[in-house]
Formats: structure tokens, sequence, C-alpha cells
């Protein structure tokens, strides 16, 4: 090959490889699994089945499924309800070390996860609050949070200064001016951050077995639990599938409503 | 109330310790069409912002027929603004845009309280059940006011349509304000899609449609290209007939001053320079920084040497003004179209053509006579050497007085020959300032006042061999020489004669020979004020 003829679409050779190894291929596996008979010796002969679905949606795990959307839904809201109004003050604020205080709000986020949510555990422990479904539904929500704040602040630090005077000049109040001009031009913020809370709120392990000592599990947990305890990854793939589908879902619904995708863009 | 829609009194804004908006005093007539015309800076955009309610004065009121409002919220006023950047909301289309403040709209009931005009009541015919009007009527909100409409369908028999009167009269007013500005079937139309100019319709369509008092516009044709800024400019205008508001117009574009205004203030430093009509302001300047300002001007230094008569470029020439005193200092203007050319000796001064330039409707010819530079306009061209004579109209000689002659500062004696001027050390002559009995006077420590003749302000471009360092605000030629406004890093004014050309905003040092100082007294400043004024 003559060096003239070098492309820089050759450039992505690379990038293409990855993308089939590492995302392509795992997702037709996870796809076969799901469908796949358990075989215990490990062995890769394939027999279709839907009996993985059909564990997945036993009444017990059916229950946990509820319960893992319910505590993903609370999180987002509650994260909803408070981040919003924080980042709007936040945004509003002339006060001078205003990025120290979005600051404070980041700087949780660079503690291990981990050793976050034992300091909680033992924090609730210390104040003799009972672990369970609201210790952590309250984790989730303290672990998420900045995900909703810091996309709503962002995309309102972008709305041009100059529309709240012209709002004011038109006889808008301050609320008028909140309902009309800063919560419509925010809104792809607030996308970004529901599905930036959502999608790991529902998705996530560890937090559920730490705070309620594996009393109150959730999806996350199950999926741990069948791959790496029971060896069942017939299972895990399925329920991981059905997850897969429902957060599909979900996007293409947040993205109907958001015309500059900017919340898709948030979405990592 | 008063025949005056708005007054600003002695309005003040300060940021921090920075005086933008200086003693602003301002009388606005209902229906008027007033520009206030300035460079960037020179505290229109803010004086325009307080009228608005963007911007709380720091001191003065704002009477809006004849009731403070200086502070009321902006969202109370019953002024709309068109703003520079358009400010149009992203999210709404073009009817929304423009309903937006009618939707909002307060007006105030019978009762002097005010309230929403979408929850005022209203007089609705009652249907019966067959949609057919009684001849009763009933008190019901605009908002939720109805009445039932006859509407012609394509195919088969008319229908009839239940039509809110509320939503009613919002398309009717949309549809109004829409076609003042041009933008009839633009309705549907996303903002962002539109060019530059239709969005600035948009922007007045949204600001007209709550009748304001008064109508603010902040450079509003900045962003347009020339054709476009000079067909909005005319349509401005035509609008301002058809409205009979108040526009009150915020430019730096002398042209657009001139073409649109009925009023026109000249404001420079966060004062008022010159309030008048576009002819008072052109054809009679008050002082040479207006004359520059708007227009091209042949600005000279001269005297008075008596009544009808005034002495410039070293001539004698025959003038129209009166009242000034025998040789008092003043300045001269010359609109280059009044000036004549004639055959050589015809006129009141000999010069001869050293450039020519063809500039659409006019030949622009620069003719040196006694050294001075005029520029004139002239239909005829006439080419470099030629020798001529100007001549002109003696009503066409503006003269204008000078405020200030010489620069006079305060100083604080700091040793024998040093004080400190405006806190940096220069050092002066003692001799020169008090005589041989220098050493009987104990005048370190004490404050006084000395003067600096324009001519003998150095400027150099490097600050630092200077003491005094600022920057060069404003420039105006005059002939020969350019006369410079400097602003001090300490926010004080000092001006120069120069033959260099500077631009605006250079940084330049302050150098002054010890001789080149006149001792006034020991007063302080305040106390001379009276006599000699400083600042402009």
């Amino acid at each position: 090959m003559k060096f003239k003829q070098f492309s820089r679409k050759y450039l992505s050779i690379p990038y293409g490889i990855f993308m089939a190894v590492f995302i392509v291929l795992p997702l037709i596996i996870l796809f076969l699994y799901s469908f796949a008979e358990n075989q215990q010796d490990g062995s890769l002969s394939f027999s279709f089945t839907f009996e993985n679905f059909k564990q997945v949606f036993s009444s017990t795990n059916l229950i946990m499924l509820k319960r893992s959307f319910k505590v993903g839904i609370i999180t987002t809201l509650v994260c909803l309800v408070a981040g919003y109004p924080i980042a709007l003050i936040l945004n509003n604020s002339t006060f001078k070390y205003k990025s120290v205080i979005v600051m404070l709000f980041m700087i949780p986020m660079w503690v291990n996860f981990l050793i976050r949510t034992l300091a909680t555990k033992s924090a609730f422990n210390a104040l003799g609050i009972p672990l369970g479904g609201f210790a952590v539904t309250f984790t989730m929500i303290y672990n998420y949070i900045p995900f909703m704040i810091m996309p709503i602040y962002n995309t309102m630090q972008k709305i041009d200064k100059c529309l709240f005077e012209g709002a004011s000049d038109l006889g808008a109040g301050p609320f008028k001016t909140l309902l009309k001009v800063t919560l419509p031009l925010s809104l792809p913020g607030v996308l970004s951050g529901i599905t930036m809370v959502f999608m790991p709120s529902i998705t996530t392990f560890a937090i559920a077995n730490i705070m309620s000592n594996n009393k109150y599990s959730l999806v996350g947990d199950y999926i741990q639990n069948e791959a790496l305890n029971a060896a069942n990854f017939n299972v895990a793939s399925a329920i991981s599938l059905i997850i897969l589908i429902v957060i599909g879902i979900s996007m293409f619904v947040v993205n109907k409503y958001d015309k500059d995708g900017s919340a898709a863009g948030g979405m990592m | 109330m008063s025949e005056y829609i708005i007054e600003l009194v002695n309005l003040n804004k300060k940021y921090d310790t920075k005086a933008v908006v200086k003693d602003v005093n301002l009388k606005i007539k209902q229906g008027e069409f007033v520009t206030i015309l300035g460079p960037s800076g020179c505290g229109k955009t803010t004086t325009l912002r307080m009228i608005a309610g963007f911007e709380q004065p720091t001191s003065g009121q704002i009477l809006f027929g004849g009731k403070d409002i200086a502070g009321l919220p902006p969202y109370k006023r019953e002024v709309n603004t068109v703003f520079q950047k358009y400010a149009l909301f992203p999210h709404l289309n073009v009817f929304n845009n423009v309903a937006f403040g009618l939707k909002l709209k307060k007006i105030v009931d019978d009762n002097g309280k005010e309230i929403k005009l979408k929850d005022t009541l209203v007089k609705q015919i009652v249907y019966d059940k067959d949609h057919n009007p009684t001849n009763e009527t009933k008190l019901v909100k605009l908002k939720k006011a109805y009445k039932y409409k006859t509407i012609n369908t394509k195919k088969g028999a008319p229908k009839l349509k239940k039509v809110n009167l509320w939503k009613e009269y919002i398309d009717e007013k949309v549809k109004k304000a829409l076609k003042i500005v041009g933008l009839s079937d633009y309705e549907t139309r996303n903002v962002n899609s539109l060019s530059g100019g239709q969005q600035q319709r948009v922007a007045i369509a949204r600001a007209i449609i709550n009748e304001p008092k008064i109508l603010l516009l902040d450079e509003p044709l900045g962003a347009l290209d020339l054709k476009m800024r000079q067909e909005m400019q005319l349509e401005l205008k035509e609008m301002h007939k058809k409205l009979g508001i108040t526009f009150i117009y915020v430019t730096h574009d002398q042209e657009e001053a001139l073409t649109m205004s009925d009023t026109i203030i000249v404001m420079r430093d966060g004062k008022i320079m010159q309030k008048g009509s576009p002819m008072e302001i052109y054809n009679e300047p008050v002082n040479a920084y207006v004359a520059d300002f708007i227009g091209e001007a042949n600005i000279f230094d001269g005297i008075m040497k008596k009544d009808k008569l005034v002495n410039f470029c070293g001539v004698d020439v025959d003038c129209v003004d009166v009242g000034f005193a025998e040789n008092e200092p003043i300045e001269v203007v010359i609109r280059p179209e009044d000036l004549v050319v004639k055959k050589p000796g015809q006129g009141f001064i000999d010069g001869v053509i050293k450039s020519s330039m063809f500039r659409g409707v006019h030949y622009e010819a620069s003719c040196i006579a006694n050294g001075y530079e005029f520029i004139i306009h002239s239909t005829k061209e006439y080419p470099a050497g030629t020798e001529v004579s100007l001549s002109v109209d003696p009503f066409d000689i503006q003269i204008m007085k000078i405020e200030v002659r010489k620069n006079v500062v305060p100083v604080v004696f700091k040793s024998e020959n040093t004080f400190s001027l405006y806190d940096e050390i220069y050092e002066f002559d003692p001799i020169a300032f008090f005589g041989e009995q220098t050493s009987s006077l104990d005048y370190i420590g004490k404050e006084g006042v000395v003067s600096i003749e324009f001519d003998k302000v150095d400027m150099t471009d490097d600050e630092w061999d200077a003491p005094l360092s600022g920057n060069v605000e404003s420039m105006i030629y005059k002939g020969k020489n350019y006369f410079v406004t400097i602003r001090t890093d300490n926010n004080k004014h000092i001006f120069a004669n120069t033959e260099y050309l500077w631009d605006k905003g250079d940084r330049i040092g302050i150098r002054i020979k010890p001789e080149d100082f006149t001792f006034e007294g020991f007063e302080s400043i305040e106390e001379i004020k009276e006599e000699i004024k400083n600042e402009i």
C-alpha cells in the first residue's frame, strides 16, 4: 500500500476492533446466555430455553424487581426535588466563592464509593437509625444527588442572563420568570440529571447490601449473587437484558422530550 | 401630572467608586423620540437600564408621570425594552415570544387595584344549550369567557365553534403587533431560524404589544448590516409616528441619531453635554467634543477679537456671534460642507490643496493654509497642488466657549522643590513659584494649586519614564495639533496639546518640566473651583 493512499479512516480501525470485542460481542453473548440452559458443568453446549426468564419473574424476584424500581424512582424524584432548588440558588447567587460551594457538592464523589457507604452505615448506627429500606434509599440519594445538581446547574449557567431581564421587562416577577423561562430552558439538564441518577440507582449493588445487612436486596445484588455465588450466568444475563431494555425504553422517552440531545450526552 | 412623561433628577450611578452616571437631569415629553448618543462607556446604556429598572440609581430620582419609580423592579414599570442582543426566548416560537408580555399584563381596575388582564370581568352573552345566543349576559373572567362563532368549513355546512375570548384577544393583538413590524405569517416560526433583522423585529413586536408608555431601545440595530440598519431606521421612525409613544433610543451611531430623533442628548463621561434637536446639535454644538462627535468638523482654537469678529488660524474673520469678552479664547467650528473654495485672494484665507478624495456624493479635499489643515467637502474636484482661497458664510461659523483653558490641579508640597500631583512626585522651581523669599516660606506639607498650559504637557509612550501615567481618552484634531484628554490611573483628567497622533486607549506617561508649572495659590482646589473648571 502506498502511503499516499493512507486515509484517515484507517485511524478508526483500533476503535472498531475495541467496540467489536468489548461492546458488540459481550452484548451478543449476554443475549445468547439469557436464552441458554444453565450448564452446571461449564460446557459450552447451547440449548434454547425460557427457563431463565421464568426464574427472573418468580414471585420473590418480582418483589425484588419492583422494589428496585421503587427505590430508583424515589431516589430520582427526591434528587430532583432537592437538587433543582440547589442548582437554582447556586446559579442565582452572586456569592464570590460560589465555585467553592459547587466544589463541596462534588468532593464526596472523590471519596471511594465503598468507604463512603460504609461510613454512612456507621453514621446510621451511631445515630441509632435502623438499617433497611429507608437507609438504602437515603444512601442512594446521598450518593447520586451531585449527578442531579451538576447537569442542571450547568444548563442554567448557559442560559443567557439577558433572557431573565427580558422576562422581567415584560412583566414577569421572579416566580413567573422561573416558571416560564428558567424551568423550560433548564429542562435538558433536568432530563440529563434524571438519567444520570435513575440508571445507576436501579442497577447499583453493595449499597443495598451494606445499608440493610442483606435484608433489602435489589436487582444489582441479585445479579451479583447469581453470577458470582450461584455461578448462574444465564439468569444474571436474563435479568441484565431486562434492565437493559427498560433503560433503553426510558432513554427513548427522555430523548423524545429533549430536542438538543444534551441529556443523552450526559448519560455517561 | 406634569407634561413630562419621564424626568431624571440628579441621577447618579456608581459602581464601587467609579461614577458612570453623574448628576444627570433630563426631561422627556410624552411622544418624543429621544436619542441618547455617546461613545461606549459614556453612561448612556446605564442611564437607560436605570429607566428600565435593571439598575438601581445610587442617588437621584426617576419620575414617571410625576411619581418616583426609582425603587420599582422592571416588571412593575410601564416601560418595555428592546435589547441589543434581542433576548428572545429560544424555547418559544414567534407567536409565544410576542404574546409573553400580554399574557402577564396587569391593569388597574376601577378600585385602583392591580389585576391581571386575564382575570378582569367581562360581559358575556349567555348561550342556550343549542349554542344559540340569548338576551341575557353574565359577568365572567376574561380567560373563561367564550362565544360561538360560525366557521366556514372547506366542505359541507358552516360549523359552530366555541372560541375563548382571551385566546382570541391574544391572537388579534399578536397578529397586529407582528403586522406593525412586518412579520405577518411568521407566528409559528422558531425564533432561532430567523435572521438578525427578523429577530429584531420580533423583539420590537414583543416590546410594543403591551402598549408601554415608553419604549426603550438599547442599540437595537447594532448587530445588523448597513442596508438593514438604514431600512430599520426608517421603519422605527414610522412606528414611532404610528404608535405615538415615547421612544428612548441609545446609540453610539451619530448618523442614526440624526436620522431618527426629535431630540438628541449627547453624553460623555457620565454627563449630558448637550440636548437639542438634530439640527441644533449639528449646527450649534456647545463644545469641540460635541462638534467632533457629530459629523465631520474643522475645529480651531481662536480668539474673539470683539463682537462679530473672530481670529483663528492667524486671520480675522467676520462672524455673527456677540456677547463674548474682548480677546476671549474660544473654539471655532466650521463644517466641511460650509467651506467654499474660491480663487486665491477672494476668501478669508489662502492655501494649497494637499489631497483630494472622491467620496461618492462629494470630494473630500484637504487644504493647508497658514500651516492649518482644513477639510473641505465639495462637489468639484480640486487636484493636489491647486492654489485656492477659502470662504465661509459668517452664519456657518460656530463659536464655542471654552470651559477649560489650562490644567488646574491640586498638589501637596513634599520637599523644597517637589510636590505630589495626584499622588505622583513632580519637581518644580521654587524661585519661579515663590520668588526670592522662598527660604522664609514654610510650605512643605501644605496643599496648593498649580496650573499647566496644555502645550506644556509632554506625553511619552514610555509610561515608566514619567511620574503620572494614564490612558488617552479622547482626541480632537484642531487643524495643526491634537487636543488630548488623558484619564490618569487614579481617574483624573489631564489635557494636553500634541502634534502627534495617539490612539484612543494608548498607555502614556505624563512628563512636565519644573519650569512649566505655575503656582496659583495655597487654597485648596474647592475654593478656586468656581473660577476655573477643570472637569469637562
